[in-house]
């Protein structure tokens, strides 16, 4: 697939498997690399997870076209967390962004409307699901 | 700026469970919508860090009543990856059948909540008398009417004889006389036409843009099923149709799922006939190692998705989820908006939103995070 052939160029495919390839991206790439992904005709995100591995932020990006799984980890330094947004490509992926957000305290550029999803406007604390 | 704003809930007519919604008014047409949602958090990622994987089965099949087999078939055939187990063929058409049957308690509950919405009460008595059929069986099959419990990591916790087929086949055909009953109802009453034809409209553009899933995405032309994409379970072997509607209205999405039932009862006397005697379970080492995996099921309302991580501990140490509800909810503004303030309540509803499933996540308490334990969600119900 032309598609994964760029995305190597980027990054690292860390696990094949049937109708699933997962790459780690840095994250300062994470913009072109999505670009290349929404050009690709992969238009559907379906769910965004996020792990605190101790060292730093593991953002896991899961595409979906059919039944062909593409899953980006984007590695998020934990002091300075921000990562670029995806919405504006990936209208879909509005609340899962918000959701990364508030639980595991990392700044979204550029979301069209940050703010808390699940928990209370007026929260203060440490993002619930940093270790 | 807007004439007015109503906030609709998050106690309001349209659906018993919790969301709330601000809608911004110019007359009577809505013009704008915000929603929270949060009200229902359960805590109940963070609560599966803290359990044994092997307990943790039950606790996702309690994220929601209505799709508790969905939840719990995804969790595990997740877990059965990290821990590369092949389960018996009987125990796959055991999950589908019981997988199936969900879906058609789910889809005669939906019916019945769209009759309460547009005053139309009998069909709401009828959907729900005529889902006893389906609970019967579940019960039958499970020894549960609701929250089935039937996976075990490696199989099914109970085997279906015999005799059991023949009563539960019986079941289906009483039903499927119900539910063409039903279909025809809907597709000639004057009353339901009017409350949802052209009422709360998808396009197809829409739905691919904001990755909406299930039966919506279907009324709008979508076919995107992951029975069909993904084959998991047996769904290969089964012959079935994905039923698709153009119009992307309220209506379009009542046909939808009224034909869904059908399919559901053509796969589960499909799955019926496959059953062979066998083994039921494979029970598998329950060593873990630092792995990831992810997993998918088509839920009644559409596609659930779940992302595992393991460590060399018996316990997760991530597992997201992502409900079908949360996918759908990015729609709300293209379905309310432009509608009339009356029909806020029809066109939520035929979304089938089960906010048990979107809200969650994490327990915070006075600022602090807090981990539960499970004898403390014993003592909060």
């Amino acid at each position: 697939m032309k598609l994964i052939e760029e995305l190597k160029k980027n990054g690292k495919v860390y696990k094949e498997e049937k109708n699933e390839v997962w790459f780690i991206i840095p994250y300062k790439k994470i913009g072109d690399v999505m670009k290349h992904v929404f050009d690709s005709g992969i238009i559907r995100v379906s769910s965004i997870s996020g792990y605190d591995n101790g060292k730093e932020i593991e953002v896991i990006y899961h595409l979906v076209k059919e039944n062909f799984l593409l899953n980006l980890k984007v590695p998020v330094p934990k002091d300075s967390s921000e990562i670029q947004t995806i919405t504006d490509m990936f209208p879909g992926a509005f609340l899962l962004e918000k959701e990364l957000s508030e639980m595991l305290g990392i700044k979204i550029i550029g979301h069209p409307k940050p703010g808390k999803l699940f928990l209370p406007e007026d929260f203060k604390g440490k993002p619930p699901l940093r270790k | 700026m807007h004439d007015m704003m109503i906030p609709f809930g998050p106690a309001h007519p349209a659906l018993p469970e919790p969301v709330h919604l601000k809608l911004f008014l110019e007359g009577e047409e809505v013009k704008d919508v915000d929603f929270s949602v949060g009200y229902n958090h359960k805590g109940i990622e963070r609560t599966l860090e803290e359990m044994d994987f092997s307990k943790s089965i039950f606790m996702t099949g309690r994220i929601c009543g209505i799709c508790s087999s969905a939840h719990s078939t995804c969790f595990t055939q997740g877990i059965e990856k990290l821990l590369d187990v092949e389960i018996p063929q009987k125990a796959k058409i055991i999950r589908t059948i019981v997988f199936e049957l969900e879906r058609l308690t789910s889809h005669l509950l939906w019916l019945g909540m769209l009759g309460h919405e547009i005053g139309f009460d009998t069909l709401f008595m009828l959907c729900f008398r005529e889902r006893e059929y389906v609970l019967d069986s579940l019960e039958l099959i499970t020894g549960k009417r609701i929250v089935h419990d039937i996976n075990i990591i490696g199989g099914v916790r109970r085997d279906i004889p015999p005799e059991m087929i023949k009563k539960v086949n019986k079941n289906l055909g009483i039903l499927k006389d119900k539910v063409d009953y039903l279909q025809t109802l809907i597709k000639k009453d004057p009353l339901i036409k009017k409350r949802t034809v052209g009422i709360g409209n998808i396009d197809k553009d829409d739905v691919e843009k904001l990755c909406l899933v299930g039966p919506v995405a279907r009324a709008s032309g979508v076919p995107y099923d992951i029975r069909r994409t993904d084959k998991y379970l047996i769904y290969d072997d089964l012959n079935f149709k994905i039923v698709t509607q153009k119009d992307g209205d309220s209506f379009a999405r009542a046909i939808v799922r009224v034909q869904e039932m059908f399919e559901s009862i053509r796969l589960t006397r499909q799955a019926l006939t496959l059953i062979k005697p066998g083994l039921i379970r494979n029970k598998p080492a329950m060593t873990f190692t630092e792995k990831e995996a992810i997993s998918r099921v088509e839920a009644p309302r559409g596609e659930l998705i779940y992302y595992i991580r393991s460590n060399t501990t018996n316990k997760p140490a991530r597992v997201k989820i992502r409900t079908p509800t949360y996918a759908n909810l990015m729609c709300l503004n293209k379905v309310l908006v432009g509608n009339n303030l009356a029909d806020v309540p029809v066109s939520l509803a035929s979304l089938d939103p089960c906010l048990c499933c979107t809200d969650r996540v994490t327990v915070v308490r006075e600022g602090k995070e807090e981990i539960i334990k499970l004898e403390d969600l014993h003592g909060h119900h």
